[in-house]
C-alpha cells in the first residue's frame, strides 16, 4: 500500500512539476543551450526529489520479505 | 590459437553492441537490427542450453598455470566500451532530432556507405529500443569495472550515468555483495515476486542504500547532504549531459525518448539481478555460500556474452577476481543461459513453473536447516502450496 501511495505522489509531483514547466513554455526555448541546460537541472532535480519521495513514503514496509 | 579464441569469445556482445550502433546509424529499417540480434541471440541461448553437449567451459589456465584470458586486451575491451556507448546514445540523439525537425526521409553517404536520412515514427521507436537493449547489455561492463578501484571504478559509474543509474556501483559492492540472499538486500528478489515488481523495488533499494550511506558518511565528515561530495548526487548529475542533450535535441519526445531508453536498461540490470539469486535464501549473519547464487549452465552465449557473469558462485566467493579468471565451483544450476530465461521471466506464470522445481531441489540438497524454515514460509507466503517444503508462518 505505501510502495502504491510513493507512486502515486512521484507521479503527481512529476506530473505538476511538468505542467509548469508547459506553462512557462521551455520546450519552446529547448535548442538553446543555456535554456537547455537550466532546463534539465531542473528535470535532475525532480528526478532525485522523485527517487527521495520513494524512499520517505515506501520506507521499510516494501523491502520486508515476510509480513 | 587456443588462447586466440578464449579471449575473442568475449567481444561477442562488443559485436552485438557495434552492429546495434552501426543499424541506427544507417537508419531504415536497419535500426530494428538490435532487437533483431536480441531475439536471435535468445533463441541461440535456449537452443545451446538444452543442447547439453554445446558447453562453454571458464576461460582456463595453461600447463604453468598462467590463465588463457590476456589481461591488457580484455580490459581495453571493456574500457572501449564507454566510447561506443556514447557514441550508441549519440546515434540515437541524431535520429531524435531528424525525427522531431521532420527531416525528410533521404540518404547519404557515410564511410562508404548509404545512410538513411530522416526517420518515421515506427523507426524512432526500433532505433530507440534497439540502442536502448545494448545500453543495457553494457551493464556487464560496468559491473566488472565497479569491482575495481580508482579511475576505471569512476568509468563505471560514467557508463551506468548513461542510464541514469551510476549508484549501482556502490550499492552493488558495498550492498548487494555483502547481503545478498536477505531482505537487506533489495537485489534479492524472494520467491513469488513478480520481475515486473523486482524492478521497481530493486531499483529504487539500491539507489536508497546510497542515499543512506551517504546520509551517515557526510554527517561523520561535518558536512551537508546537499553537497559535492554528495557520492549519491553525483551520481545522477554524471547523467545531466545525456538529458541535456536529448531535451535539446527533441524536447519532451526527445525526453520521452531517453526515458524509455533509460527504462529498457534498467530492467535489463534488475533481470541480471533477478536471476541470479531468484528465491535463495540466507540466514542473517551467516556467510556467504556457493549455494547462495545460481550459476547459469554452460551455454556458450550466456558464458560468452555476458562475459562469465553466469560464474556466480565463484564471482560472489571472490567478487575482486576477473572474469576470465572465474571458475566452476558447485553453485545451483538453472540450466539455461540468462538470455533464454528473459524470455521466460517476461510472463510470470512460466518463470514460476520453470523456477519452482529448481527452488525444490535447492531447498532439499543445498539449503541448511535455518534456511529450509525460511524457505517454507516463504513458499507459503508466495502461494507454493505444492512445493515439498511448506509451512505457515
Amino acid at each position: 500500500m505505501k510502495t502504491f501511495l510513493a507512486l502515486l505522489s512521484i507521479a503527481a509531483f512529476t506530473a505538476v512539476v511538468g505542467a509548469v514547466l508547459v506553462m512557462l513554455g521551455v520546450e519552446q526555448h529547448h535548442t538553446n543551450p543555456v535554456w537547455a541546460i537550466g532546463t534539465a537541472i531542473v528535470f535532475l532535480v525532480t528526478l532525485l526529489i522523485d527517487v527521495w519521495m520513494f524512499f520517505a513514503i515506501a520506507g521499510e514496509e516494501a523491502y520486508q520479505w515476510e509480513k | 590459437m587456443h588462447k586466440f579464441l578464449v579471449n575473442l569469445r568475449y567481444f561477442f556482445t562488443p559485436s552485438l553492441i557495434f552492429l546495434s550502433l552501426v543499424g541506427v546509424v544507417l537508419g531504415g529499417n536497419w535500426v530494428w537490427l538490435g532487437v533483431c540480434l536480441f531475439v536471435a541471440a535468445i533463441i541461440v541461448d535456449y537452443l545451446t542450453s538444452a543442447i547439453k553437449s554445446i558447453h562453454c567451459e571458464p576461460a582456463g589456465r595453461d600447463e604453468d598455470g598462467e590463465t588463457y584470458g590476456s589481461p591488457g586486451l580484455l580490459k581495453a575491451m571493456m574500457w572501449a566500451q564507454y566510447p561506443v556507448f556514447v557514441a550508441l546514445q549519440l546515434s540515437l540523439i541524431w535520429r531524435v532530432y531528424e525525427y522531431t525537425s521532420g527531416v525528410p526521409i533521404g540518404s547519404m553517404e557515410l564511410f562508404g556507405l548509404t545512410v538513411q536520412t530522416g526517420v518515421t515514427g515506427w523507426q524512432m521507436i526500433g532505433a530507440t529500443i534497439s540502442a536502448a537493449m545494448f545500453l543495457g547489455l553494457g551493464i556487464m561492463f560496468g559491473h566488472e569495472l565497479a569491482h575495481t578501484k580508482g579511475p576505471t571504478f569512476v568509468l563505471a559509474r560514467w557508463m551506468m550515468a548513461l542510464s541514469g543509474i551510476a549508484h549501482f556501483c556502490y550499492a552493488h559492492v558495498y550492498n548487494h555483495h555483502l547481503e545478498l540472499g536477505h531482505q537487506d538486500d533489495p537485489a534479492t528478489s524472494p520467491r513469488g515476486r513478480s520481475i515486473y515488481k523486482h524492478y521497481l523495488l530493486s531499483h529504487f533499494g539500491q539507489s536508497r542504500f546510497l542515499y543512506i550511506m551517504e546520509q551517515q558518511r557526510l554527517k561523520r565528515l561535518g558536512k551537508p547532504f546537499i553537497s559535492p561530495q554528495n557520492r549519491w548526487i553525483r551520481g545522477y548529475a554524471m547523467s545531466l549531459p545525456t538529458i541535456v542533450l536529448f531535451w535539446m535535441a527533441g524536447g519532451w519526445v526527445g525526453l520521452g525518448v531517453m526515458v524509455a531508453a533509460w527504462a529498457i536498461a534498467g530492467f535489463e540490470l534488475e533481470v541480471l539481478n533477478y536471476l541470479e539469486h531468484y528465491g535463495l535464501i540466507r540466514e542473517k549473519g551467516k556467510p556467504i555460500e556457493y549455494h547462495h547464487s545460481w550459476d547459469v549452465g554452460e551455454s556458450p552465449i550466456t558464458q560468452w556474452g555476458f562475459i562469465e557473469i553466469g560464474r556466480q558462485g565463484d564471482h560472489h566467493d571472490r567478487g575482486e577476481t576477473h572474469f576470465w579468471e572465474l571458475e566452476e565451483v558447485g553453485s545451483p544450476d538453472t540450466g539455461y543461459g540468462y538470455f533464454a530465461m528473459f524470455a521466460m521471466l517476461l510472463v510470470p506464470p512460466v518463470w514460476e513453473a520453470f523456477i519452482k522445481p529448481r527452488l525444490a531441489e535447492w531447498d532439499k540438497n543445498y539449503a541448511s536447516e535455518g534456511e529450509q524454515k525460511i524457505a517454507a514460509r516463504m513458499n507459503y507466503q508466495a502461494g507454493w502450496h505444492d512445493m515439498p517444503l511448506c509451512a505457515k508462518p
